[in-house]
């Protein structure tokens, strides 16, 4: 019961407090992909927690230990004295509450997972019959014969980017950058995780980190991808691009919010440090350690408490 | 927008021909390996023709199908809803775009305020 309280402190700790704390990650001039990982880290603690709680109080991990640590010895003492006589009826709830909310979030992500697939499956089948030509750089780009200056890449094991051939106004470092963007986002996996993110929102809305984690997780990897293809074919070309292809769009798909958008991609482009390849190895790490930290810290704290508050009993 | 495997491939032909086809000419014009039945191709394109894919005209007791759109038109629909739908929480593909949600352009700003405003405090002395 003591892991499971531990486990179910740290989920809620997470799910209600940790936006407070992620969304100071991103700020211009740091890698984004060390914001990224600590949302995406974030939101896999709290199913792992959520997961662990109902599970240690099913499996009673301290019943199957010969010498019992201190807080858990206690508890068993005190339980067995009959001072704890809520204690079933507090361990039935915890699996309640979990279990139903790990429900929720199976039943969601796998619906959500299932028509990613099909879609996609889909979209890519109608794309390669309308595609016209196929180019190969780091992978496979098909053409569609169209004056927009867009391009979009589909996630899966064999990504594919889409480009319109409007994009050929640009030229070539630009049009290598819008390229190099998308391939980001593929070697990234980052439909994946926009996809699980987009699912956990739909299933928990009430919960900050599952609500606030989506858009953030879309803003992100957007920065991450601009920040990958500013590295291999420049600032300057992917800034070019950005601002050509918001010139050319539809002035009906642009709206206030999206010169804002614009805006503020371009300053957080600018402000990527030329070359940071030293300081990156370390960026994903201690984006997971920052966000295991506040996890680790509440087990702790509630560890500690249940012992307090046993031996003084 | 998009179509199963037999779709885009029933879709292929008709948009290679110039006229109006039957059921029996789409099936002699698919790939030879394909064996078929008549009324697999039969059920594909009236599937087609339920998501407007096909335009269908009377021919005796059957019907002759064509595209409803050209492959130009159809792939500059395809993208325009691709990009119509940017930020959208259900789809997944990923743009080069200067579009997002209300959402999404609130939470760049505001990071890149907090920033400005922390570099715009005094240094202590």
């Amino acid at each position: 019961m003591i892991v499971a309280t531990a486990l179910f402190a740290a989920a809620l700790v997470l799910g209600f407090a940790a936006p407070r704390w992620l969304s100071r990650l991103a700020v211009p001039g740091r890698d984004p992909r060390g914001a990224l990982t600590g949302w995406v880290a974030t939101q896999m603690l709290f199913v792992a927690a959520l997961v662990g709680g109902p599970l240690a109080v099913a499996t009673k991990p301290g019943l199957h230990v010969d010498r019992l640590p201190l807080p858990a010895s206690c508890v068993r003492a005190a339980r067995d004295e009959g001072l704890l006589p809520w204690l079933p009826y507090a361990e039935t709830v915890l699996w309640v509450v979990a279990g139903s909310v790990l429900v929720r979030i199976f039943l969601v992500v796998s619906r959500s997972y299932h028509r990613y697939r099909r879609e996609t499956a889909a979209h890519l089948n109608l794309i390669r019959v309308l595609g016209g030509v196929r180019t190969r750089g780091g992978g496979e780009v098909i053409w569609l014969r169209d004056t927009a200056c867009a391009a979009y890449s589909i996630g899966g094991r064999n990504g594919t980017v889409v480009a319109a051939e409007g994009l050929k106004t640009l030229d070539l470092q630009a049009r290598r950058a819008v390229i190099d963007h998308e391939y980001a986002h593929i070697r990234g996996r980052h439909h994946v995780l926009v996809a699980i993110s987009g699912a956990l929102r739909t299933a928990l809305p009430f919960v900050p980190l599952c609500r606030q984690g989506a858009p953030w997780i879309r803003v992100l990897v957007e920065l991450a991808a601009d920040r990958r293809a500013a590295q291999s074919s420049g600032h300057d070309a992917v800034r070019d691009a950005l601002l050509r292809c918001a010139q050319s769009s539809e002035p009906a798909a642009r709206d206030k919010s999206s010169d804002g958008y614009l805006d503020a991609r371009l300053r957080w482009l600018s402000s990527v440090g030329r070359s940071d390849r030293p300081r990156s190895a370390l960026t994903r790490p201690s984006a997971v350690a920052f966000s295991v930290f506040p996890a680790f810290l509440t087990a702790v704290s509630v560890i500690g408490i249940v012992t307090a508050s046993c031996l003084t009993v | 927008m998009g179509l199963g495997e037999l779709e885009s491939a029933i879709m292929d032909v008709l948009w290679q021909s110039d006229e109006a086809l039957r059921v029996r000419d789409v099936l002699a014009r698919l790939e030879p390996e394909r064996s078929l039945a008549y009324t697999t191709v039969m059920t594909v394109l009236d599937n087609l023709h339920t998501k407007d894919m096909v335009t269908r005209t009377r021919v005796g007791r059957g019907y002759s199908y064509r595209a409803t759109r050209s492959r130009e038109a159809t792939a500059a629909e395809l993208l325009r809803q691709v990009l119509r739908t940017s930020g959208d929480a259900e789809q997944v593909m990923l743009h080069f775009a200067s579009s997002a949600t209300e959402d999404e352009s609130r939470i760049l700003r505001r990071a890149a305020r907090r920033t400005a405003t922390r570099n715009r405090r005094p240094l202590p002395s």
